[in-house]
């Protein structure tokens, strides 16, 4: 069927689902200049972000960096969104599939829609449906004003087809008799995002009480509690009796890591740091006199620094941890407590009484999961989500299609990040060749305007009768009319999704008008909109000014027509004087040399190297050592049993198979300049040192991390003692044989302890991995593994449970009371204390296996942290841009990081990230060429004072004195934030269209007439 | 650099009082760096003094300009021709500034609009700290790069006084003590052979006890 | 309540507190009209200068609004904007405008309901301070 050699011509991909993962593979692609259809089954896009308030673990709200709108400018135009759509059918084969969508009708049209809002006003049913943003009964707290699309829908089920909507809707967008669409998509890869569902506690209601206490809530039940958007409007109160409560208690893992039925057997691994989250913020927010109290097993922050969040948590900010055995939930009906019984950690029954009792509940995959695998021909795993692997981390069974986020299994929004963009590398192999973007070459050449006087037209924009309907329209055209420049005005009927723009390009051509003022909606949202008809008359975009007298007058005045008529004359007089000093902004335009730069040779490192190469790219790829593998190489097996050495050694000679790669082993990176497009690094390689320079557009950092020499526990002064991955090779190789007879396992050796404070992620899988495989080898063996917490997130669960099963003894410790181990005549003897009996026990161990981190590899990371101007963080590992929302790319544009550099990472991490870089870079050397076209700030070099002022308040760095002794700002990295010009003291620097002279002249157009 | 501050709006309404109308007049140099009176001060000055006389009911008008340097004749020239139309020039320059106004146009009121301080450098963002106290005989090579005449509040020469205690000067916490700083230079530098050099007595007459000092260079002179 | 409708100036970043207002007009939430907002694309771009000329130009308050802390786009330019307001309430103290005159206001993009009530608020704070002192002199001097 799948002819691989024929030539890919497709450039589309299909997306399914709309949440954070499906969103972010999008943009990435998009970005890219890939065409990308967007399948949700929901009404809009989103996901379960916009449902929650602050996201762990930086606590504060990214959510204008995460969704269409703020994540990235360029490349929306090619994301195509389908809403109340779902696939129904996926024929042919990568790179030429046909996909079915169906369409279920909206019964509005989203074209005409301007999400007025009178319609939800008028259904006297409750039918209409606005979800996530402006629905005030949607449990968000409205920080995202932009659904996507920005539409309302009519629930049939509600709707009775009075037509109470029909007569209040302006745009005629509503059609109560619209039918399902149906179409074929030719797409030639397919990225699932589906996401997973709130596990519901309903099935274990008998344990947890979730319906019989109305006090008993799921933590994003709780989120909605405290939202000032939510059923309480803010006010702190519990649901049964309307008190405030004091007391909070969250049980973690309701319905994971359970075998009860109706639960799952798996840890849906974010539920830690939700409750955790939920607990700091309520703390935060409604005072110190609560008690917040997590009960849990094992905790389990897995992600970067994550450890560092709960021992905050715990040591700072004042949430109480019990760790226990939560059994059931009882009220007292006399006090009106809910009374949570567990057992304590000695194994002894325990009460808390509490006033609200948040359930911990993870994920499971959708309802119909089973029936999308069947229709994309997939398969899964036991649980209904897609069956990946540690080596291809982001694939299906079916080649061409993908998956990332939720569908793979519950994770943060980070791991969903990343597994997008990897899933973008990899779709995108299956695409033709990126071809570069396409810019506005249709576009009329810009006229020359410089040297004229102003001749400004005044345009009313309405859609529907909203700004009509509060302010007296041609009273405004009316004043405009007077205004020094202003040589027309009209109102603009406009249908939405653009058309009657043209109305706006022809009187610019027909009155000769060089600056133009549209009053109506805000620049934020229709900005773009106007900038390209402006530019489409054949005027520079920057020759537009909005005049909000929508959103931030009509709306807000709606019963005082004259003062919203007063004020729009001000709004749009202040516009009027802010064009007239409009300057012509024109983007800045770099060649990009497409070659890649990847510093590494490690499994991330590997896997960025050939994610690139297959779409034709060119790549260094660079590797200290001699050989290529890194700390692979030392690994035999995965948890699941796989052998790494097949994988891996496949990899390696995949990599130097590959024409497009060029590996350079026993090579260091010594220098680096230029910016993203035209880097320059220079490299030494070999015993004799030889330097070169090597030219790229974009750079990989993946130097991995460096094994922990433990100090503790006899380690060096005793054969017997060694760490987990020398007790692999000894299994691996079947040396380990009479060594098997006792084995003692201790976690947490070099890490969470005051040296060391991050947690080592992987350790615990890794112990659980061997001792496993010390049972299969000798099935007589005693294993005790002394351990903190077992973190073992998601599937890794079932391992742990198995090994348990398999007669392992997981005994915990506290880091108070650590196991001690001695040596006396040669007896090697561990003594731990027994929680359950509280009382020492002593082991004479055959051998005793080390739990140790990876760590930052110090002086290599530091290094490489002084080349490429970055930063480290906590415990050495490289700082990303922005741990939540851009864990893969550095702040240094296209310089991007992945694998261990960044944080101890497993296999499947370092895979996955290494083709996440691979994907993220991708949507820049795609380009061909760097198009910038924010606002920048400019230097007037006869008024600097060389203060060194700017250099010192830039956020990133960017201004710097130049030779000629006066600063200067490269407008391909400046940002636009305009903190320099405001504290330049010289006023020698502008920011464009926020210059002094017309912010001045705004305010005083602003203000006129009131002196 | 020299730095200074703007002297309180109670002051400088008070010394405007008299005038309608004046020319405000920064300087591109020095306290355009320590942000006293460059261009943005210029303007910030220049809007208050119209609310705060404004406020009063008396409105003034204020012209606004920063010259390149206030205290050289020929950047000073530049005003000669539109100057009389003003009752006052209100410089923000250093006091050198100040004067060489007032000597190039002896009939015109010129009002000082901000303290100079002193010569200092730049600790950081926003912080100036006095470095050289200009007393004409430097002695920076003996002390280990720490002078004790601008940072010893004293101005002692041989060593620290009985004031000093933990590293700090008696007047104050935040003050190191100089001969300290000096000790520990010197040290880090292998010269405490100096600190145990007695020094004689100062000569203060290249200082300011003896009186208003110039520099002429007779090779320069046109 | 005195007939004084004080008219307000407010230099709102476009990540937050523009968009809450874009919200605030969509969820129909009122507040007073004599509000008037301009755009910025971060309140560390606020020179004191605008601020100033506001006041100049008859403005009986001004706000400048920002994101919360920790949220800024741009790192911490609503930092320095808060200092730069700290310093001018001294100004104004000086110069017997007002302190209150100018506040610092932080929220969210997403915040609508906060910025129509910190809207509200402060045009009665305003109303409190009474007019702008200069529209009495410019009125004597017309």
């Amino acid at each position: 069927m799948a002819k691989t050699d024929s030539p890919r011509t497709s450039n589309s991909v299909l997306v399914l689902g709309g949440g954070i993962a499906g969103i972010k593979a999008s943009l990435d692609l998009a970005e890219a200049g890939r065409q990308v259809y967007i399948v949700e089954q929901k009404p809009s896009l989103g996901g379960f972000l916009p449902l929650l308030d602050r996201q762990f673990p930086t606590n504060d709200c990214n959510i204008c960096y995460l969704m269409p709108e703020g994540g990235a400018s360029q490349g929306l135009q090619r994301v195509h969104t389908l809403p109340m759509s779902h696939l129904s059918e996926l024929k042919g084969s990568v790179g030429e599939f046909t996909a079915a969508i169906e369409t279920k009708p909206r019964y509005i049209d989203t074209d005409r829609c301007n999400a007025c809002g009178a319609c939800l006003a008028a259904c006297p049913e409750g039918a209409v449906v606005f979800t996530p943003g402006l629905d005030t009964n949607s449990p968000t707290c409205l920080r995202y004003p932009q659904a996507t699309p920005q539409a309302f829908s009519i629930d049939m089920e509600k709707c009775t087809k009075c037509g109470e909507c029909l007569k209040v809707c302006h745009p005629d967008a509503i059609d109560l008799d619209m039918q399902g669409s149906s179409q074929e998509l030719e797409v030639g890869s397919v990225i699932l995002a589906s996401g997973a569902q709130v596990w519901d506690p309903t099935p274990m209601e008998e344990w947890y009480g979730y319906h019989n206490f109305p006090d008993v809530i799921t933590s994003l039940e709780f989120e909605q509690l405290m939202s000032a958007a939510g059923p309480t409007g803010g006010a702190f109160q519990r649901p049964s009796d309307g008190r405030r409560p004091t007391r909070i208690g969250w049980i973690q893992c309701a319905g994971s890591r359970t075998t009860k039925p109706g639960g799952n057997p798996y840890c849906s691994s974010i539920c830690c740091m939700i409750s955790m989250k939920e607990a700091i913020w309520a703390l935060e927010h409604f005072d110190r006199d609560i008690e917040a109290t997590v009960f849990f097993m094992d905790m389990r922050p897995m992600g970067k620094d994550y450890e560092l969040y709960y021992q905050r948590a715990k040591n700072e900010l004042g949430v109480n941890f019990t760790r226990c055995m939560p059994h059931t939930v009882e009220r007292n009906d006399k006090t009106g407590d809910l009374v949570l019984s567990h057992l304590d950690d000695a194994g002894k029954l325990q009460e808390a009484h509490l006033d609200i009792i948040v359930l911990a509940t993870g994920f499971c995959a959708p309802a119909d999961a089973a029936e999308q695998a069947a229709v994309l021909g997939i398969e899964m795993s036991s649980q209904n989500f897609v069956a990946a692997e540690d080596f291809a981390p982001v694939s299906t069974s079916r080649p061409g299609v993908y998956a990332c986020g939720m569908s793979l299994g519950p994770q943060d929004i980070p791991g969903s990040l990343v597994q997008a963009s990897a899933a973008c590398g990899l779709a995108s192999a299956e695409l033709a060749p990126p071809r570069g973007l396409v810019l506005a070459e249709s576009m009329p050449t810009e006229k020359k305007i410089t040297g004229q006087e102003p001749r400004i037209g005044v345009f009313l924009v309405d859609w529907g009768n909203v700004v009509k309907e509060s302010v007296d329209s041609e009273a405004v055209l009316q004043a405009a009319s007077g205004w020094d420049g202003v040589v027309f005005g009209t109102q603009l009927e406009l249908a939405h999704g653009s058309r009657g723009l043209d109305k706006l390009e022809e009187a610019i051509a027909e009155h000769d008008l060089n600056r133009v003022v549209v009053a109506g909606y805000s620049p934020r949202t229709h900005g773009n909109l106007f900038a390209e008809a402006v530019r489409r008359a054949g005027l520079n975009r920057a020759m537009l000014e909005m005049a909000n007298i929508r959103d931030q007058d009509a709306l807000v005045h709606r019963h005082d027509r004259t003062s919203a008529t007063d004020k729009a004359v001000a709004l749009v007089r202040m516009a009027v004087a802010g064009v007239r000093r409009a300057q012509p902004m024109h983007p800045v335009k770099l060649p990009f040399n497409p070659d890649a730069l990847v510093v590494g040779g490690g499994v991330a490192g590997m896997s960025s190297a050939l994610s690139l190469a297959a779409q034709g790219i060119k790549v260094y790829l660079v590797e200290r050592s001699r050989q290529l593998g890194g700390l692979a190489n030392e690994l035999f097996r995965t948890l699941e049993g796989g052998s790494v050495a097949d994988e891996l050694g496949e990899m390696i000679a995949q990599v130097q198979d590959e024409p497009n790669i060029e590996v350079l082993t026993d090579t260091l990176v010594v220098d680096h300049q230029g910016q993203v497009g035209a880097f320059i690094t220079g490299l030494q390689s070999g015993p004799g040192m030889y330097y070169r320079q090597v030219a790229h557009g974009v750079t990989i950092l993946a130097t991995g991390a460096k094994r922990y020499e433990p100090t503790e526990y006899l380690y060096g002064a005793d054969d017997r003692v060694m760490t987990q991955l020398e007790l692999e090779q000894r299994l691996g190789k079947g040396e380990a044989g009479d060594l098997l007879d006792t084995v003692v396992m201790i976690q947490c050796v070099g890490s969470r302890n005051e040296q060391n404070p991050t947690c080592g992620r992987i350790c615990c899988r890794s112990a659980v991995k061997n001792a496993l495989w010390i049972k299969e080898q000798n099935p007589d063996s005693q294993v005790f593994v002394l351990y903190r917490d077992m973190r073992m997130p998601f599937m890794s669960e079932l391992a742990y449970r198995q090994a348990r099963e398999a007669g392992v003894l997981f005994v915990r410790f506290d880091p108070s009371n650590p196991p001690k181990v001695s040596q006396e005549d040669g007896n090697l003897e561990v003594v731990f204390t027994d929680p359950i009996l509280d009382q020492p026990l002593a082991v004479e161990p055959s051998l005793l296996v080390l739990s140790t981190p990876q760590l930052a590899a110090d002086e290599n990371t530091e290094e490489l942290c002084d080349i490429f101007r970055l930063q480290q963080g906590p415990g050495g590992f490289l700082l990303e841009e922005h741990p939540k929302v851009k864990p893969v790319d550095t702040p240094a544009p296209g310089v991007f990081a992945a694998g261990s550099v960044l944080a101890p990472a497993s296999l499947a991490e370092a895979r996955t990230q290494g083709l996440a870089a691979a994907g993220r870079a991708l949507t820049m050397v795609s380009k061909l060429s760097l198009v910038l076209d924010n606002p920048v700030a400019k230097v007037m070099p006869e008024r600097c004072a060389a203060c060194l002022i700017c250099v010192r308040v830039c956020p990133y760095d960017i201004p710097f004195i130049n030779a000629d002794g006066y600063s200067e700002i490269d407008p391909a990295q400046c940002l636009g934030c305009g903190v320099c010009a405001a504290e330049c003291p010289a006023q020698a620097i502008q920011l464009q269209g926020y210059e002094d002279d017309r912010m001045l002249a705004r305010a005083e157009a602003l203000l006129e007439g009131i002196l | 650099m020299i730095t200074a501050t703007r002297k309180p709006m109670e002051e400088i309404l008070k010394s405007v009082e008299p005038f309608s109308k004046i020319l405000l007049l920064g300087c591109n140099e020095c306290v355009t760096v320590c942000h006293a009176g460059g261009r943005k001060e210029v303007a910030l000055l220049g809007a208050a003094l119209r609310l705060g006389r404004l406020q009063k009911g008396l409105p003034m008008e204020v012209e606004e300009l920063t010259l390149e340097r206030q205290c050289d004749p020929e950047y000073v020239e530049e005003l000669s021709r539109t100057i009389d139309q003003y009752d006052a020039v209100c410089s923000m320059a250093c006091g050198c500034g100040v004067q060489t106004i007032a000597e190039r146009y002896p009939s015109m009121p010129v009002m000082p609009m901000v303290n100079t301080a002193f010569m200092g450098a730049s600790e950081s963002h926003g912080v100036w700290a006095e470095r050289c106290a200009g007393c004409g005989d430097c002695v920076l090579g003996y002390t280990g790069g720490i002078c004790p005449v601008a940072r010893c509040s004293k101005r002692i020469f041989n060593g620290p006084c009985g004031g000093s205690t933990k590293g700090k000067c008696e007047i104050s916490n935040d003050v190191d003590c100089a001969w300290q700083l000096i000790w520990d230079r010197l040290k880090e530098l292998g010269q405490t052979e100096l600190y145990s050099k007695l020094m004689e007595p100062k000569d203060w007459r290249t200082a300011r006890d003896g009186g208003p000092r110039r520099i002429v260079r007779e090779d320069m002179a046109l | 309540m005195s007939d004084f409708e004080p008219v307000v100036v407010v230099f709102a970043c476009d990540y937050c507190a523009y968009t809450a207002a874009d919200v605030a007009g969509r969820m129909n939430l009122e507040y007073p009209a004599g509000i008037r907002i301009v755009r910025v694309p971060c309140t560390g771009k606020v020179d004191s200068l605008y601020v100033l000329r506001a006041l100049e130009k008859g403005a009986d308050g001004v706000l400048v609004a920002g994101c919360l802390d920790g949220d800024c786009h741009f790192k911490n330019g609503n930092l320095r904007a808060a200092a730069r307001v700290k310093a001018l309430k001294r100004l104004l103290d000086e110069i017997n405008i007002g302190s209150g005159r100018v506040e610092m206001v932080q929220m969210s993009a997403g915040q609508g309901a906060v910025f129509a009530e910190t809207a509200r608020n402060f045009v009665a704070t305003v109303q409190e301070l009474g007019p702008n002192p200069i529209k009495h002199a410019a009125s004597q001097a017309a």
